[in-house]
């Protein structure tokens, strides 16, 4: 069963000169359920419309975007988001930033809160739930800001770049944290990135998307057993790695999926 | 000799009681050099000719203070009343502001003292003519800052607001207003001091009561000693209300001032 289901989607935004710039054509995708899949390609490719037209801030201008739950569920039940930057609001604590989809919605209630907890617990941050987020370092607010996501447990996780601004060491913790998260939930993920060897350890499939309007991504199946520190040296992780560069590079589509 | 001395000033409470020593400072220079230059008392008094008039003439004094004070507050309250739900309304809806910026703008370009005269025949020498004046004065700093505050919120933040599911009305209650703090109090900082300026434009014009009045007052009898008394005075108050905002923001929203830095 798919969980995002893009059908021959086209977005085309209108510049200031009064033209068309087509960002995104004829694009096709299937994200299965519990699926953890990456999009990567060079800049300008698409990838962040991708996901902004599955977070429906974008329309299409032509196609559809089918996602699961659609009818039945709201806000961040049905499909939740997590930015480059953790855009905590400054004033609310770390628990009531968790808890602002949950307020969106409807009143907050003992369960939420204790589901906040356990998410703080379960990043490591229980004693911070009374601070105010300028007093966490970056990693720490990132941290927050896939817990808000995760609040109301929702179907699908999009993520944009969410670890790009981290600093490398703090990068590799988190990817691990989102990984056993994943794994502990098998909550649906887009995951769009820059960083190949992220995508590798994180994605059970990758979608690589070429700098041509048009060209259909390469899918690429990713199978490794661990996904632990260990892995990363691995011949089967750089063959990966490799693959997935050879589709970025424009290189030909055996080589990916050789 | 500049690294020294900010050697010597940091760490130490020295940096705090700078700018209390630059006054005395100034004090004393004030008081030296009308003494050694022997300025005329109705040119320039010195600053003990002035504390002698707060000494004999003071609690009089502080009956027209109390009423520019009213004057102010009175017109203050009103803009800020008037300003931001205007603000909200013309930073979330485009039509609008594109209908009355300009309308906006091109009152707050006509000089207030002009206009202060006008509005004295139109609605008469009581308090209402001289509030009216402070709102003009005062309204436009605080609308400004409150629309550039709303349209401050990063574009991120909207759209992760959005995909949680919030309603416009949301959006602005739970997330374009709180953010928009530190802008608003930057307009209230201005538009307070403004609202002492066109507080005393209004008494100028038409008032029986009050510093601005005094001040006129004294002066058509040469006496600059009240006068200026009258002048450190309005100082004095403009001070402790911009102070007062400050005050007011670190109580009700500390975030805003580590937002600020």
């Amino acid at each position: 069963m798919d969980a995002i289901r893009f059908n021959d989607v086209t977005v085309q935004y209108r510049t200031r000169r009064g033209g068309a710039h087509t960002a995104l054509k004829n694009f096709d995708l299937a994200v299965r359920d519990q699926e953890f899949i990456s999009l990567v390609g060079p800049s300008g490719c698409g990838k962040s419309t991708v996901l902004r037209a599955a977070a429906r801030l974008i329309a299409p201008t032509s196609g559809s975007i089918a996602l699961e739950g659609e009818r039945t569920l709201r806000g961040f039940e049905r499909v939740a988001i997590v930015f480059q930057r953790p855009n905590l609001l400054p004033w609310l604590n770390v628990l009531d930033n968790i808890l602002y989809p949950v307020r969106v919605l409807r009143r907050v209630s003992q369960e939420d809160r204790a589901r906040a907890s356990a998410l703080l617990k379960m990043v490591g941050l229980t004693d911070a739930s009374q601070r105010a987020p300028e007093e966490l370092s970056g990693g720490m607010q990132q941290r927050v800001a896939i817990c808000r996501a995760l609040v109301l447990n929702p179907k699908i996780l999009l993520m944009d770049e969410p670890f790009s601004a981290l600093d490398a060491l703090t990068r590799e913790e988190i990817q691990f944290e989102l990984r056993r998260i994943h794994e502990a939930t098998r909550m649906t993920t887009l995951f769009v990135t820059h960083s190949v060897s992220e995508a590798v350890l994180l994605s059970d499939r990758i979608a690589i998307m070429s700098s041509a309007v048009g060209k259909a991504p390469i899918l690429c199946q990713i199978e490794l057993n661990e996904r632990s520190e260990d892995v990363l040296t691995t011949e089967k992780f750089t063959t990966y790695a490799r693959r997935v560069r050879n589709g970025i590079y424009g290189r030909s589509d055996a080589a990916v999926a050789a | 000799m500049q690294r020294l001395l900010h050697r010597f000033c940091k760490g130490t409470g020295v940096k705090r009681l700078l700018p209390v020593a630059a006054f005395v400072l100034f004090l004393l220079l004030w008081q030296a050099g009308t003494s050694i230059f022997k300025v005329p008392i109705f040119i320039l008094p010195a600053p003990s000719d002035i504390l002698a008039e707060f000494a004999s003439f003071g609690l009089h004094m502080l009956g027209h203070a109390g009423a520019t004070l009213e004057t102010i507050l009175l017109g203050f309250a009103l803009s800020i009343l008037i300003a931001i739900p205007l603000g909200a309304l013309i930073a979330s809806w485009r039509l609008l502001s594109d209908a009355l910026f300009p309308l906006i703008v091109f009152a707050h370009a006509i000089p207030v003292i002009a206009l202060a005269p006008i509005i004295v025949v139109s609605l008469g020498t009581g308090l209402a003519a001289r509030v009216v004046v402070v709102v003009l004065i005062s309204f436009f700093p605080i609308l400004v800052s409150t629309v550039t505050g709303l349209r401050a919120t990063p574009a991120d933040v909207l759209d992760l607001s959005r995909v949680a599911g919030s309603s416009h009305l949301q959006r602005l209650r739970m997330i374009e207003l709180p953010g928009a703090i530190p802008f608003v109090f930057n307009g209230l900082r201005i538009g307070v001091s403004a609202a002492v300026i066109g507080a005393v434009v209004g008494e100028f014009v038409a008032s029986d009561r009050g510093l601005g009045y005094l001040v006129v007052h004294s002066t058509t009898n040469f006496d600059i000693r009240r006068a200026m008394s009258a002048v450190v005075l309005l100082a004095l108050i403009s001070v402790m209300l911009y102070q007062s905002m400050e005050w007011l923001q670190k109580a009700l929203f500390p975030w805003s001032l580590k937002a600020e830095e």
